[in-house]
């Protein structure tokens, strides 16, 4: 873990009030409350995918945002890295913007000779943050994809003998371009399959645009001045938390019954995998957590089942790609509410 | 429950069924009177109306589904139906009860329709109206109404009934709203109204478009023989007694009614009716033709100029059975008409053959006096061209014959003609007959037109003093020659109508004798007939055909063609009888293009068995029948057999011929229990006689070769439908069970959507009653989990694919303020987790119940709580997706 940045704000630990509740059970529910907020002040209209980021968040996941220029990701990414204190004022987030003559190099760091000492040092690369804002990921050659994702699933860097341990909290929000695609290496599924996540920002309803340019000042000041409202602690402890989330048999076979069934769609080509299952069981228990409780229903996995799955299949068709998950989902959400309590 | 309006209940049953009521009264009577519904009284079938119309509006008025109780009304109706027609009344009196039910019923049905439309349906009026209006008019074409203050009276108040009817319901609608009256609507209905009206009456007046051409036609025909507008009913007179008197024909281009009366044309067809053999010679070689008698006409209607045929007629010697329900072989004979006959002297018995090609087979033709009838079988050679024919006895006066008018060169004839009137000169006078028949073969009538030919006569006979030198000189004055040389009278078929415009009331007749002196047979007929009466000769009018003998091949028969029906003065002598005396003048069209003798029919083989009963076996593979015999001809000798002997005989049908009538059918289609006549031509039977007169006929019988071989079996018509068209019967039988049928599937469909309908009720009640008595924090949230589903359903508010949590945030509690959501939550800890419920949680799931249905349901009316829990729709959507059970 990196110490270097270590600049405590002792201001921003009394602003927030969750911080002193952080270790009571039931408390912490609403600290990730004040922080979906706090980011919802600057990013508006888009609640459902800050709790979705969150979700990954807790869940020791990565996510991948897919959406035109301009909708928010970037802004998004910010925001939630401001919120979260590290052991200095914010946690450490980095940005890399992915362009193709990026090298590994880049990312990782090199070994640099150290006048001084007359040795080899290591110089520590951007991925050694909290968050890492991996913007437009597919402008980047594969070798630098590859890099990243090598980091992402192992949380360490190999460098000739030595071996990196990344930050304990590292969290990888990355960004891709659908428009533009000449001069890109679009990530391979295998590839896609390591974030949990991949979601769309959508445009924002009109109301809420409307709000966006009028209070276009304010929210670019409070922008500037994000607090920050949860440490590393606290997302350490929520992640935890998620562990201990019961996972009832129903909802288990429910997510075996979803990951099969997109297996057997005559609409998907490839299905979802057992890492997958795996993926959104783990997200399920997050999501739970953030919703306050200590158990899934069946609303958590009708709210992630598409977000989680949906960049893993490959589809025969469009009209696939739009039905296929909705479906699924349908049919299994509807099973589940229809079930009697009694076993 | 939405609040009856009784102030517009009371207003509709004043304006809207009270007017209806009033309306189908003369309707209803009408009806009951003109078809005898099984002698119910009319105010009985309105009040059944009443019931049903008023029952049937206060039910609807006050917002009840239709459906249900219309089917509850049909499933009850038809219970009691089928109680009352399974109940043991006599056969009759079950027949009628079940009918007058069914009638009543029908009525009770209309009336409830009729309040159930009037409460709900604005066009209702429009269409009660068409519909009484149609009603109407087919009272009207059906009892040939044809006074037009009747059909005024029918037609007028029903459409006035629909207009107030349409502007009263738009009035009484408005008062209801408060609103102004929609004046506009009111007229575009009427118009409507009046619209469809106009066609329907277009469409009448098209449907009666024939009737009323032949009506008028009638009218102006009557109008040209100068009568009023009693022509009409005076002709239907004439056709009626027509019918009576068994004639006419089924042909329709020859028409006997034709020569009944003076008309100005005739139209005839030169058609074969029919050819006979009379066995009346004078001597050997010379035929003595005898006309055929149809019927004969005694009385006139001097306004009509037309003969009526008397049914109450004092001398009854006209013998008219029908040859075709007369078994084969047997004969039927009527003797009583030889005693009206009163013939004494000369008299001969004629046998006759008649072939009846295109003349109805029901029709009997014969020469008079005809007593006996025997239909016989005809050869097979000639069953195409005729298909009837039936062998007639008649006595035949010697004296009698065709030959009148009609003189031939053959001295045989003319000898004989000599002869009949020297001794006809020698006949006893009238006054030994009887006044009451003098009277009434001498009736004329009076009038200037009858005066006239009364002088003619006289001056035409001076100096005769026999009737038959009365009978010469009248002949001979239709037979004379004018100053110029010409023939005084020619014969024609067309008449023409009065010319003279100087005789304001012309006649047909006075025309015919005064004027033109151009008539066809009808004529000379009735001129002739009134001059013999006006000289005391009791005479009528023959209606038949006239018999001209034309070949000299085949002496003794006759063929008669359509243009041979003929009219001739028919004159009774004392001790002789009735004798023809034609005076109709020769038609020399018709003489120079005479119409062909045929080929005469062979005379079927001589019977020699013929037997008659009852079939009771029919074997069609071995083709044997039996049958029960009652009566038999063996050689000529006609046996009857007592009842309680009847002989049961097997007969070899192998060869035979099986008729239905004068059709051909096949052996199968013989029905065990009809009358069969079976014929046998064998001559082997021929050669067994009776060994004694006295023999048993038992031991007679033994003699004969059994089986008999049979050549033609003769049974009864089959009906005509029966043999065209066996199915149809069946048809309406499958039909019959059909509609039973289908009344028990709707019966049984209305049950099930009546359970469909009550089972929400019930699965509610159910789910409240669980919910009370159940302590069980965990069942009791199933059951409120249930309740709210369930309930939100029917309210139209389903899940649909919401998770039960979005649904209840975002749908069900804004609206109803419920906490839904809480509840769901709860539910949901206790599906998904182990954790237990705080004591609040608890309290909550314990009166969410409750709460919740009393905040959902307060939000709809009571009626709309009701429909909505009642609706079947719903409810499966419901029941599809219940909770599963794992």
């Amino acid at each position: 873990m990196s110490q270097e940045q270590d600049h405590i704000n002792p201001e921003h630990l009394q602003y927030t009030p969750s911080q002193t509740e952080a270790s009571v059970t039931d408390s912490s529910g609403k600290n990730i409350d004040v922080l979906i907020d706090n980011i919802s002040k600057v990013v508006k209209g888009h609640r459902e995918q800050i709790i979705q980021i969150i979700t990954c968040l807790i869940a020791k996941g990565h996510i991948l945002l897919e959406d035109n220029p301009g909708s928010g990701k970037t802004v998004m990414a910010k925001t939630l890295a401001y919120s979260l204190s590290g052991e200095k004022d914010h946690s450490d987030f980095k940005r890399i913007q992915f362009t193709p003559d990026l090298l590994p190099m880049d990312l990782i760091g090199s070994h640099l000779y150290d006048e001084g000492n007359k040795d080899f040092i290591f110089k520590k690369g951007p991925l050694f943050c909290n968050i890492l804002l991996a913007d437009e990921i597919n402008r980047a050659s594969p070798k630098v994809q590859s890099a990243l994702l090598e980091c992402m699933a192992e949380n360490q860097i190999s460098i000739g003998d030595q071996t990196y341990k990344l930050e304990d909290l590292f969290f990888v929000i990355a960004t891709q371009n659908p428009i533009e695609m000449e001069g890109t290496y679009p990530l391979p599924n295998a590839q896609l399959d390591r974030f949990f996540m991949k979601i769309n920002f959508g445009y924002v309803s009109e109301d809420i645009e409307l709000e966006i340019y009028k209070k276009q000042l304010e929210i670019q000041r409070s922008q500037e001045k994000v607090q920050a409202v949860l440490n590393m602690k606290d997302v350490l402890e929520l992640r935890s938390k998620a562990e201990e989330v019961h996972v009832d048999d129903n909802i288990i076979v429910s997510i075996n019954n979803i990951v099969r069934s997109t297996r057997e769609h005559s609409g998907v080509l490839l299905g979802a995998s057992v890492r997958a299952g795996i993926i959104l069981l783990k997200c399920l228990r997050a999501y739970a957590v953030i919703h306050k409780r200590n158990y899934v229903v069946e609303d958590d996995l009708a709210a992630l089942a598409k977000p989680v799955l949906q960049h893993r299949l490959l589809f025969k068709n469009l009209g696939a790609e739009t039905n296929a998950m909705d479906g699924i989902v349908k049919t299994e959400i509807n099973r589940l509410s229809r079930l009697n309590l009694r076993k | 429950m939405r609040q009856i309006d009784y102030k517009g209940l009371a207003l509709g049953l004043l304006f809207l069924i009270l007017p209806t009521i009033l309306i189908m009264y003369p309707l209803l009577g009408f009806l009951s009177e003109y078809y005898a519904l099984l002698f119910i009284d009319k105010h009985f079938l309105i009040s059944v109306f009443a019931i049903g119309i008023v029952t049937a509006y206060l039910l609807h008025e006050t917002k009840i589904r239709f459906l249900i109780i219309f089917g509850l009304l049909v499933l009850l109706v038809n219970i009691l139906y089928n109680s009352i027609s399974s109940v043991p009344f006599t056969e009759f009196d079950a027949y009628y009860v079940a009918n007058r039910f069914k009638i009543n019923t029908s009525i009770f049905v209309f009336g409830w329709f009729s309040g159930f439309a009037i409460s709900k349906w604005r066009y209702y009026f429009i269409v009660f109206s068409l519909v009484l209006t149609a009603i109407s008019v087919i009272l009207i074409s059906d009892l040939e109404l044809s006074n037009v203050n009747d059909i005024i009276w029918l037609i007028a108040p029903t459409i006035l009934y629909a207009f107030y009817g349409i502007y009263v319901k738009e009035l009484l609608k408005t008062i209801k709203k408060q609103d102004q009256t929609n004046y506009l609507l009111v007229i575009g209905r009427i118009i409507l109204f009046a619209l469809v009206a106009l066609f329907l009456f277009w469409a009448t007046v098209q449907l009666l478009d024939s009737k009323l051409d032949s009506i008028q036609n009638e009218i102006s025909q009557a109008q040209g023989e100068d009568e009023d507008s009693d022509a009409e009913g005076e002709d239907d007179e004439s056709n009626d007694s027509n019918d009576d008197g068994g004639g006419g024909s089924s042909n329709s281009k020859f028409n006997i009614e034709d020569y009944l009366g003076l008309r100005d044309r005739l139209n005839v067809s030169d058609e074969l009716l029919f050819c006979a053999n009379i066995d009346n010679f004078i001597n050997e070689t010379t035929p003595n033709p005898q006309y055929i008698t149809l019927y004969h006409l005694n009385q006139y209607n001097p306004t009509l100029e037309q003969f009526e045929i008397d049914p109450d007629s004092i001398v009854r010697d006209l013998f008219l059975p029908n040859p075709t329900e007369i078994p084969q072989y047997f004969s039927q004979q009527n003797d009583s008409v030889l005693v009206y006959d009163k013939m004494e002297r000369a008299i001969k018995e004629v046998k006759s053959t008649m072939y009846i090609a295109n003349l109805s087979p029901e029709v009997f033709v014969a020469p008079s006096t005809a007593y006996a009838c025997q239909p016989i079988s005809i050869e097979e050679e000639f069953q195409k061209e005729y298909k009837f024919a039936y062998n007639v006895y008649s006595e035949v006066s010697e004296l009698n014959s065709a030959y009148f008018v009609y003189n031939t060169k053959n001295q045989s004839i003319i000898d004989y003609q000599e002869n009949r009137y020297r001794t006809l000169r020698r006949a006893k006078s009238y006054e030994d007959e009887d006044d009451r028949f003098m009277d009434y073969y001498t009736e004329m009538p009076t009038g200037e037109l009858y005066d006239k030919i009364s002088h003619l006569a006289d001056s035409l006979t001076v100096g005769d003093q026999t009737a038959i030198d009365k009978i010469l000189s009248i002949r001979n004055y239709f037979l004379s020659k004018d100053e110029d040389g010409k023939q005084r009278y020619t014969y024609t078929l067309t008449p023409g109508k009065p010319t003279d415009p100087n005789i304001p009331n012309a006649t047909m007749l006075g025309e015919f004798l005064f004027n033109t002196n151009e008539g066809y047979c009808t004529y000379f007929a009735t001129s002739s007939l009134f001059m013999l009466r006006s000289l005391g000769i009791p005479s009528r009018v023959a209606v038949g055909f006239m018999t001209v003998d034309r070949s000299h091949k085949t002496p003794g028969w006759y063929w008669f063609y359509a243009d041979q029906a003929h009219a001739w003065t028919q004159v009774y002598i004392p001790e002789y009888g009735w004798l023809d005396f034609d005076m109709t003048v020769s038609n020399e069209e018709a003489e120079q293009a005479p119409q062909p003798d045929g080929t005469p029919p062979t005379p079927p083989t001589k019977e020699t068995f013929v037997g008659k009963g009852v079939v009771t076996v029919v074997d069609t593979l071995s083709k044997r029948m039996e049958v029960r015999v009652d009566q038999m001809i063996i050689n000529d000798n006609g046996i009857s057999l007592d009842s309680t002997n009847l002989l049961d005989m097997e007969f070899d049908v192998n060869q035979a011929k099986v008729f239905a009538g004068e059709q051909q059918i096949s052996l199968p289609q013989v029905k065990l229990g009809d009358t069969a006549v079976m014929v046998s031509f064998d001559y082997k039977i021929g050669n067994i006689r009776k060994k004694r007169d006295n023999e048993r006929i038992e031991a007679y019988m033994e003699r004969f070769p059994d089986p008999i071989i049979i050549m033609e079996v003769h049974v009864p018509e089959i009906e005509p439908e029966q043999l065209e068209q066996p199915e149809p019967e069946e048809e309406e039988s499958i039909i019959e069970s059909i509609t039973n049928w289908s009344i028990y599937v709707v019966a049984l469909l209305l049950l099930l959507l009546l359970i469909l309908m009550l089972s929400p009720i019930c699965y509610f009640w159910w789910l409240s009653r669980k919910a009370k008595h159940n302590n069980d924090i965990v069942s009791l949230s199933e059951v409120n989990y249930k309740n709210a589903h369930f309930v939100l359903n029917q309210m139209g508010i389903p899940r649909g694919y919401q998770t039960p949590l979005v649904y209840a945030r975002d749908t069900v509690d804004p609206k109803f303020g419920t906490n839904f959501e809480a509840f769901i939550n709860i539910y949901q800890k206790l599906k998904y987790s182990s954790n237990e419920l705080t004591d609040s949680e608890t309290d909550l799931v314990k009166n969410f119940h409750t709460d919740f249905n009393q905040r959902v349901l307060s939000t709809y009316s009571k009626s709309e709580r009701f429909v909505n829990f009642i609706k079947p729709n719903k409810w499966i959507h419901y029941m599809l997706n219940l909770n599963l059970k794992k």
